[in-house]
């Protein structure tokens, strides 16, 4: 199929759904004005693609990840594992949007509780272990006896 | 491009460069304020998809109390850039290289795997109602009110563990 440049732009950022409407449309009128485009888009942009929420929480996750990797400070470390949780939680919203589903909110909630209860102890943890050995680097603590 | 759109790639950028900015930032508190405008800009996501109340719960719990316990341990540990501990640079770009080869990975998989997913998409004009506080409560419990309770007791464990944790060694020592 012979796709000129306006057209594989339109394929690449709006669905195939919208693709297929605007080929139809193009073999009955043979040109496709900027107005007509203009109608497409709108009507299009009515709705979010839900991809677009999945690539946005897929990429703060993937951002945690680095950060947990990169950083040796411990209170960072816990805070990119609060962005992961995030992100997830960022999922389930969209999902819960798309299916006008009520229980991946609750999810949310309790997911929201064990970050709470986690991020308490963790602190915790990590004040006792910096009164001990006063650093709070991963590679100083990453023993467990003295 | 209506409103809506606009909003969502606005927010989307400034969650994602606010996230950056936590991973990047050398000065830990640098590090915590810019977590608390990321989870403003994933409150203003909550917003855009009605979910109203999640986006309230989410600006107390996260921005109002997690992010103020992290604030008050490292003003109390006195942590600056100067104590920072740095890895050296091959550790860094293997971190990132990784990180960025799992966002790849999965970006590949779902877009490979999207059949059922294609046709559905987010209404983000006409609203609903399930993110309200009367659905939500009414859900939370009858359905889930076994996990509530559940919860409440992991709060009540969390917080003598965190009592106990916190003591100073002396204090227990004195104490038996």
């Amino acid at each position: 199929m012979q796709k000129d440049g306006l057209e594989a732009i339109i394929m690449e950022i709006c669905n195939p759904i919208i693709y297929h409407f605007l080929r139809s449309l193009k073999n009955n009128s043979q040109t496709i004005t900027i107005f007509e485009l203009q109608a497409l888009f709108l009507r299009h942009f009515k709705k979010m693609p839900s991809q677009y929420y999945l690539f946005l929480s897929l990429a703060l996750f993937c951002i945690g990840v680095m950060g947990v990797l990169m950083r040796r400070n411990a209170i960072i470390i816990l805070m990119c594992i609060e962005l992961m949780l995030n992100a997830v939680n960022l999922l389930l919203v969209t999902f819960s949007k798309m299916y006008n589903d009520p229980n991946a909110q609750l999810f949310v909630f309790f997911i929201m509780v064990v970050a709470a209860a986690e991020v308490s102890i963790g602190l915790a943890i990590i004040v006792m272990m910096y009164r001990k050995v006063h650093s709070i680097d991963v590679h100083i603590l990453n023993r467990l006896k003295n | 491009m209506n409103i809506y759109q606009i909003t969502f790639w606005i927010l989307s950028l400034f969650t994602l460069a606010f996230a950056i900015g936590v991973i990047m930032s050398r000065n830990p508190i640098n590090s915590v304020l810019f977590l608390i405008l990321t989870f403003f800009c994933i409150s203003g996501h909550y917003v855009l998809m009605n979910a109203q109340f999640l986006a309230i719960v989410n600006i107390i719990v996260y921005a109002g109390a997690i992010m103020v316990l992290f604030l008050f341990v490292i003003m109390l540990m006195n942590l600056n850039s100067d104590t920072e501990p740095q890895k050296n640079f091959l550790v860094q770009f293997a971190g990132v290289v990784s990180g960025g080869a799992l966002l790849l990975i999965m970006v590949a998989a779902i877009k490979s795997s999207l059949t059922g997913l294609e046709g559905k998409n987010i209404d983000l004009i006409n609203s609903t109602d399930i993110g309200l506080i009367k659905n939500l409560g009414t859900v939370l419990f009858t359905t889930y009110v076994f996990p509530f309770e559940i919860a409440s007791v992991l709060f009540l464990s969390a917080m003598v563990g965190a009592v106990v944790l916190g003591k100073k060694d002396s204090a227990l020592k004195t104490a038996e």
